[in-house]
């Protein structure tokens, strides 16, 4: 039997490989918080 | 014993996809590689800028966003979001046997180019379509099918406001005589995030951002992204272009100067404070709405026949008429008074000040060629835009006051009057042309 018969093409792969990524470190990417707001409003006019 | 592997690894498979949150995949029955569909998540941790046009300080995809998610064979793919929240699912096709990847990026149009940290952004779009902010931001594959973006860079939200009810767009012109606000920078995933590469236009094309959005209850923003950390000094130049419901453009600003922005942060908004349009050039002044005297000349020479004046949110338009042959081009005085002088006028020769049972509490005198196209005037210390038209015998002098400039013309009633002066030569620099007092009740 071959494996296209076991594992039909129509589910989705759930096995995430990081293969053909980028190449750089993926460190400094956090999701963690961080300290953000919307400044107060400035006129340039 | 190999056919035991199999079904050991078709157990396996069995066993992953029943523990999925993901929906079940479409078969594609076109020709080509088979296609499924997959859902992820999409959220940020920065809840400031967002995509959304709405107000707030809340991170918001707006349904209809797309991003691009880089996949194990190389390629970028496209997932759109299906709802408007500041956590949503992203939904897109995959060929089969392709991986979503460790990266994401926003927006998912054709500038980004992750494999060489590069994004372009695009001199001009048109975002009419789908109104989004556009800051570009950054995902990272978190658990499972979830990524967490971040921005990539800081951005100033531009806001026109008071838009004239015509237009259905507007363009938005932002220029530099030398800084890049357009062109590829680029992206790097350490804490800088986004890079000016250089940071000086090597192009007239880079020293432009432009931007098409829909106008919604007369008022429409751009998002101009800008590198975090980096200082936006110097003038700018500002254009605005309307656009009606037949797509006729209009020049409703051009080249107003914009002062130095400053510094900018990442995943920062700077709201600069809104330019507000006046709809000088748009009036009816045939319409009812408009307050109207009809002016009878005082003596024999012809004089100032028309004042009309009305009012929107943010200005009182006035228009005043007379015929070119009724002076040789001197004075205009224009007074507002919160008090009705009637029709008892008494125009002192020696300070020229209209003498009224009201107070006068502004007065603005144009010297100078009052038939030239335009007449440089200031209220209170602001620039008045004026407007003058001929038409045959007739000239027209119309003028936009901003009410915020004086409190004159916050609410009530005002009364205005004009006064046209003949030239000093003149029976002892008696004015002979002046209108009487229209009072108006501001909208």
């Amino acid at each position: 039997m071959k494996a296209k018969y076991i594992v039909p093409r129509t589910k989705p792969v759930l096995v995430y490989t990081n293969e053909n990524i980028l190449a750089d470190s993926a460190a400094g990417i956090t999701s963690s918080g961080e300290n953000v707001s919307q400044d107060s409003e400035y006129n340039p006019w | 014993m190999k056919k035991f592997i199999l079904i050991l690894a078709a157990f396996c498979a069995i066993l992953m996809t029943s523990c999925t949150k993901q929906p079940a995949a479409k078969q594609d029955d076109n020709a080509g590689p088979a296609m499924r569909t997959v859902t992820i998540t999409a959220k940020i941790d920065e809840p400031v800028t967002k995509t959304s046009y709405a107000e707030g300080t809340t991170f918001s995809w707006t349904a209809g966003d797309q991003i691009s998610v880089y996949c194990s064979d190389g390629n970028a793919y496209t997932f759109t979001a299906t709802s408007t929240a500041a956590e949503t699912t992203f939904t897109g096709s995959l060929p089969d046997g392709v991986n979503l990847g460790s990266r994401a990026f926003f927006p998912a149009d054709d500038n980004h180019n992750l494999k060489e940290y590069q994004y372009s952004i695009p001199e001009t779009k048109d975002m009419t379509g789908h109104p989004s902010a556009d800051i570009p931001m950054i995902g990272d594959k978190g658990e499972g099918d979830s990524y967490a973006f971040k921005h990539c860079c800081g951005a100033s939200k531009l806001t026109i406001t008071n838009i004239p009810d015509k237009f259905e767009a507007i363009e938005i012109a932002v220029s530099h005589p030398s800084l890049k606000l357009s062109g590829v920078f680029g992206v790097f995933t350490d804490s800088g995030y986004w890079r000016w590469n250089p940071k000086t236009a090597s192009t007239d094309a880079e020293k432009n951002f432009v931007r098409k959005v829909a106008v919604v209850d007369n008022e429409a923003s751009i998002y101009i992204p800008y590198a975090s950390g980096s200082e936006w000094w110097g003038t700018n130049t500002l254009a605005v272009t309307g656009f009606d419901a037949a797509n006729e453009a209009t020049t409703l600003v051009s080249d107003k100067s914009m002062k130095s922005i400053g510094a900018v942060e990442r995943a920062h908004v700077k709201p600069l404070t809104p330019l507000v349009l006046s709809s000088l050039q748009f009036v009816d002044w045939a319409s009812e709405d408009v307050e109207t005297s009809t002016l009878d000349p005082s003596n024999s020479k012809k004089a100032l026949t028309e004042l009309k004046v009305t009012s929107d949110e943010f200005f009182m338009y006035c228009r005043v008429a007379s015929t070119v042959d009724a002076f040789t081009g001197d004075f205009l005085d224009i007074y507002l008074s919160d008090g009705d002088g009637g029709d008892n006028y008494a125009i002192s020769n020696s300070s020229h000040y209209w003498n009224t049972g009201g107070t006068v509490v502004y007065r603005e005198e144009h010297k100078g060629n009052i038939t030239a196209s335009s007449l440089s005037m200031t209220f209170n210390g602001s620039s008045i835009e004026t407007v003058v038209d001929k038409d045959g015998d007739n000239i027209y002098w119309s003028m936009a006051f901003p009410r915020s400039a004086h409190e004159l013309l916050s609410e009530g009633t005002v009364y205005v009057a004009f006064m046209l002066w003949n030239g000093w030569s003149c029976a002892g620099a008696i004015p002979s042309r002046y209108t009487t007092m229209l009072p108006v009740m501001l909208h």
